[in-house]
Order: structure tokens, then C-alpha cells, then sequence
């Protein structure tokens, strides 16, 4: 992917950062049976992860960082970041060693992330509450974590071609 | 078809994994819970602020009171389960956990460091729990 000026990228990580913090506040109203307050179920991901494939790795990890920061600000508390930090650092890490290999699709990547997610919270709440018991909802989590990730892959595959194409007039407008 | 599959074979393989290694852990988890004997828990452990609180039997029929620097929470044992009947925390996620009864189980209360567990037999401290 040809890198294009910030000036040309920024609207777009402005749109997709306002678009992860409206799934951030969606996502804050849905429960989780976990009993580790934080852990969410990765919507917020669906930015991210088109972040990778339209503006890149770095921008992608802009996006995660400054979502999980303004989310436990605004819909959270403090206890709350450390966990948004792990889950949202930790996916999209993972999701950008997946689209650096350039083998797999949307799809997978985004399983990949949402897996991640959710074991980087999980980690988070075991280190945090020094509870390794935790570990009891591992197998729970990761599935979770393979099911979101999917459903949204499949948001990402349809929606990666037709950002594109607007993005692509943009530029030769 | 073929060359469907031939384009996507590594997305497969990926997806294939991840739901093996789910697979596996819950696999694991429920052989861990079989060989350590029942998968009822038999106590309830509590933790308050990182320090073990103290350990209630939870065939028993009881209401404990924690109370830490951070807040306040009343842990309710009876008919085989244990559950948060109140707190003062802010969102209530505790209280609304509901009941635990099964080896493992938990329920957490961040913003007041509570941790009540459902332990086993001869099972004391987090030493035992290794999955």
C-alpha cells in the first residue's frame, strides 16, 4: 500500500476513531457474564481492523490506543483502562502480524483480533485482581472472542471495498 | 471450488486452529475438573484487596460482611450457591452476577477489590489453580 500524507489520512482516522467510540458505548450497555468488570466483546475492533487495511499498522494503532483511552474515560473508569489498553493493544498487534503476511483476508484477521482482545483482557483482570481463577473462562472468552471476530470480518469484507472506492474518488477528485 | 479453496486455504487453516484451540481448552478445563474429583466447588473463598479474606464452607447458610478501605460488600451463602447480595459500589456488576456454585466460578468486584471463588476440597490459596 502506497503511504499518503497525513493531511489525506487524518480525516479518515478521525471518522474511523468516532466510529470505535460510538461501538465503545454500544458495547459498554451489553454485559458480558465475566465477572471481571471491563471485559467487552471487541466491537470497537471493527475500526481498527479497517484501519489496518486502509491507512496502515501505525495508523491502526492510533486508532486502538486513542480508542481505548477516550472510551474508559467517557463510558468508564480508570480500572476500566487497563483492561481497554490490553484488549485493544494486544488485537491489533495481532491483527497487524496477520496482515503483514499478507496471506490471510479480512476475515481471518479480524478472528485473530478478536481473539486477542479477549485473551488481553483477560490477562489484564488475572494480573489486576491476582486471580488466577480466572482462567476458568478462558475457553469461554476465546470463543467469544472467534464468533465476534468473524461476524465482524464479515462487516469488515463488505465494508473494506466500499470505503476504498470512496477514498480512491477522494484522491482524484 | 478447488481454486476457491486453493485462494483461501490459509484463512481455513487460521480459522480451523482457533476454533481447535477453543476446543481444547474447554476440553481441558472439564478433564482438569473431572481428575481433581467433583466439579461442584465446596467452599467459597474470599479476597479482599489482594489478602485472602477468609474461606466459608458452602454448604453453610451465612452473610458476610467485607469491608475494605475501597467499600462494601454483603457475600450471601446459602442452598449451595454464593452470591453478592449488596454492594456500594457504583455499577452494581457484582450484585448483578448472580449466583455461583461450580468449581472456578467467580465474582468479581473491581471498584471494591472483592474476589469470591468457588474452591474445592483441600484446595486453599491460588497456588491450586493451574489450568
Amino acid at each position: 500500500m502506497t503511504r499518503w500524507p497525513i493531511k489525506s489520512r487524518l480525516p479518515y482516522l478521525g471518522l474511523l476513531l468516532a466510529f470505535s467510540l460510538i461501538l465503545s458505548y454500544a458495547e459498554s450497555l451489553i454485559p458480558l457474564p465475566v465477572p471481571a468488570p471491563g471485559v467487552k466483546l471487541g466491537l470497537s475492533n471493527l475500526p481498527v481492523l479497517l484501519g489496518i487495511f486502509l491507512l496502515g499498522p501505525a495508523d491502526a494503532f492510533l486508532i486502538a490506543f486513542l480508542k481505548a483511552m477516550l472510551s474508559s474515560f467517557l463510558f468508564g473508569n480508570a480500572a476500566m483502562l487497563i483492561y481497554s489498553l490490553a484488549g485493544a493493544l494486544l488485537s491489533c498487534a495481532a491483527m497487524v502480524l496477520a496482515f503483514r503476511t499478507k496471506k490471510l483476508r479480512i476475515l481471518t484477521v479480524s478472528a485473530l483480533g478478536g481473539v486477542f482482545h479477549n485473551l488481553g483482557q483477560l490477562l489484564a483482570a488475572i494480573l489486576f485482581m491476582q486471580s488466577g481463577g480466572l482462567f476458568y473462562y478462558l475457553p469461554v472468552l476465546i470463543t467469544a472472542g472467534i464468533i465476534t471476530g468473524l461476524l465482524l470480518g464479515i462487516l469488515g469484507e463488505l465494508l473494506y471495498p466500499r470505503i476504498r472506492k470512496i477514498i480512491n474518488k477522494g484522491e482524484t477528485i | 471450488m478447488k481454486e476457491f479453496f486453493g485462494r483461501f486455504r490459509m484463512d481455513l487453516i487460521v480459522i480451523l486452529a482457533l476454533f481447535l484451540t477453543a476446543a481444547s481448552l474447554f476440553a481441558i478445563r472439564f478433564l482438569y475438573n473431572a481428575s481433581t474429583g467433583k466439579i461442584g466447588g465446596s467452599k467459597v473463598e474470599i479476597t479482599s484487596d489482594g489478602v485472602l479474606f477468609g474461606i466459608y464452607p458452602l454448604d453453610g447458610d451465612e452473610s458476610i460482611e467485607v469491608t475494605s478501605s475501597y467499600g462494601h460488600n454483603t457475600v450471601r451463602i446459602e442452598n449451595g450457591a454464593c452470591f453478592v447480595e449488596s454492594a456500594d459500589c457504583r455499577d452494581l456488576i457484582c450484585v448483578h452476577s448472580g449466583k455461583i456454585r461450580n468449581r472456578g466460578e467467580s465474582i468479581i468486584c473491581l471498584p471494591n477489590r472483592l474476589s469470591v471463588r468457588i474452591i474445592g476440597e483441600g484446595e486453599d490459596g491460588y497456588d491450586a489453580v493451574a489450568y
